[in-house]
């Protein structure tokens, strides 16, 4: 089995393709009723067939929340659900694309994603690894519900896939509304990231949402063809707008400079900037700054990174002020 | 007002989501948002408090999951099914909302590797009922008594 090394197509728009799939073993009640020893029973189980697995004990680093380091554990949570980290597992890959939780909100969550949008391969990954476990014990499973999950929304194929896309020039021309009416009929899901304002950064997220009574083939060709249909729209929005070259050249220099020298930066503002650099950045405008460390600059961040990093809780304006030096460095 | 997402505890955070193109306001406590919002940007934001809100509306009863000791009641509040068995112990509480969910659709994707081994025996049982009736239409008692002894054989490894 191969690693993720390589991306999927269009970087320029997609961030990222990610893929869950979401399993319990039988006989034990699920984690929101689990006792400490039936946590540990379960730990062990999944420990042992890890370390007896050549691929999974090679590529992917067990990380005990119990036992962790900070660094450790700020690194592994990224994989969790939970915010609680107490008495789970994580095992995941060094650059954490591919990963599995132990004792999150089911019994094992396997993931894995990749940059640019590869669905197939995402999947084919998390598929080698549930076909691992369930070489070693059995899961809990219904002929007609399918997978059995601790939410009755995800029975069926218990698979969730979706794609973060970066889709200025379609919210730009007030092309969303009618898009996002369209994905809903297609039975998908698109939702904007969490936000305070509605200048959100055009990143929206589309998942599956149907996972009983299809396939998962299905359910990821499904997802695929709507976000390539929404791609080609995308292109043809960025090439109308790019129409106006100075005009978007100065909105997309203009934010640069602000990212590149303000000393204070909330959140919403730097979403924003984010934005049109990335716009920028994609149609060649700006060629000076690489597009994975640009985006790489979403994870860094974020109000919760901040205050690991500092170690401390801050208030609103010395996280506005830490936030903005951390984006100073990474571009200059 | 109570967090939506975990139903715990006192809400101190709004959040604004566009969701399919219609905004929608989520009221979450300060841990819920802090997970949801500042830890992950991508994190997708999980419909368990819409079940449990379907859920409130069926009819309530003191059932007690004999597997996992769930109450209908810890169901509804938390939003989580307790274990496997609760699907089977609260299957009247629950299918309804499962029906609203996804419909009449029944599971045709993936199956680990014990459940098929069951449809395998299924199947195979299927096909010597039908060899058995038309052995016996065509008078052939001696060959259908011994796939009656195959059938039964294979219907008892299933129990
Ligand atoms: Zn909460
Ligand atoms: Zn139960």
């Amino acid at each position: 089995m191969n690693q993720i090394s390589n991306y999927g197509e269009y970087r320029e728009i997609v961030l990222f393709s990610k893929i869950k799939l979401l399993r319990n073993v039988e006989n034990l009640p699920f984690c929101n009723r689990m006792t400490l020893e039936q946590k540990n029973v379960l730990k062990n189980i999944i420990t042992q067939i890890y370390s007896y697995n050549e691929y999974l004990s090679k590529y992917l680093t067990m990380i005990d929340m119990n036992t962790a380091t900070d660094d450790e554990k700020n690194f592994a949570k990224q994989a969790l659900s939970e915010q609680d980290e107490v008495d789970k597992l994580v095992f995941t890959s060094h650059k954490n694309d591919v990963s599995i939780c132990v004792n999150d909100i089911e019994h094992l969550t396997i993931q894995a994603n990749c940059l640019g949008l590869n669905l197939n391969k995402v999947y084919g990954i998390c598929n080698n690894i549930d076909d691992i476990f369930d070489n070693s014990l059995s899961y809990a499973f219904d002929e007609k519900k399918g997978y059995l999950t601790t939410s009755p929304y995800d029975l069926g194929t218990a698979l969730r896939a979706c794609v973060i896309l970066h889709l200025p020039a379609l919210e730009q021309s007030g092309m969303m509304q009618r898009l996002s009416a369209t994905i809903e009929k297609m039975g998908l899901r698109i939702s904007s990231i969490f936000s305070d304002v509605d200048d959100n950064g055009a990143i929206y997220r589309i998942s599956n949402q149907l996972t009983l009574g299809i396939t998962e083939k299905d359910s990821i060709l499904n997802l695929d063809s709507i976000v390539r249909q929404i791609i080609d729209s995308e292109i043809l929005a960025r090439n109308n707008l790019i129409q106006n070259r100075l005009q978007v050249e100065d909105s997309v220099f203009r934010s640069l400079g602000i990212l590149k020298y303000a000393r204070s930066m909330s959140i919403d503002e730097f979403l924003r900037l984010y934005s049109r650099v990335r716009l920028g950045i994609a149609t060649s405008i700006i060629k000076d700054i690489d597009l994975d460390k640009f985006d790489e600059l979403l994870n860094i961040v974020n109000d919760n990174n901040i205050c690991n990093m500092a170690k401390d809780r801050l208030s609103l304006g010395e996280k506005d002020f830490i936030r903005a030096k951390i984006i100073r460095e990474n571009l200059n | 007002m109570i967090c939506e997402y975990c139903n715990q505890r006192e809400a101190e955070a709004v959040l604004k989501q566009k969701l399919n193109g219609k905004i929608q306001i989520i009221h979450l406590c300060s841990v819920c948002a802090n997970s949801m919002l500042l830890n992950n940007f991508f994190s997708d934001f999980s419909v368990n408090n819409i079940f449990a809100k379907n859920l409130e509306t069926m009819p309530k009863t003191k059932k007690v999951c004999s597997k996992c000791g769930a109450s209908f009641e810890d169901i509804v509040s938390s939003g989580r099914i307790g274990c496997s068995y609760c699907y089977d112990e609260f299957a009247n509480e629950i299918n309804r909302t499962i029906e609203k969910v996804h419909g009449k659709a029944v599971h045709i994707g993936k199956k680990p590797r014990s459940a098929k081994k069951i449809s395998e025996r299924k199947q195979l049982i299927a096909e010597y009922r039908n060899k058995l009736n038309k052995l016996v239409v065509e008078q052939e008692f001696e060959e259908a008594a011994l796939l009656r002894d195959k059938i039964k054989m294979l219907e008892s490894e299933g129990m």
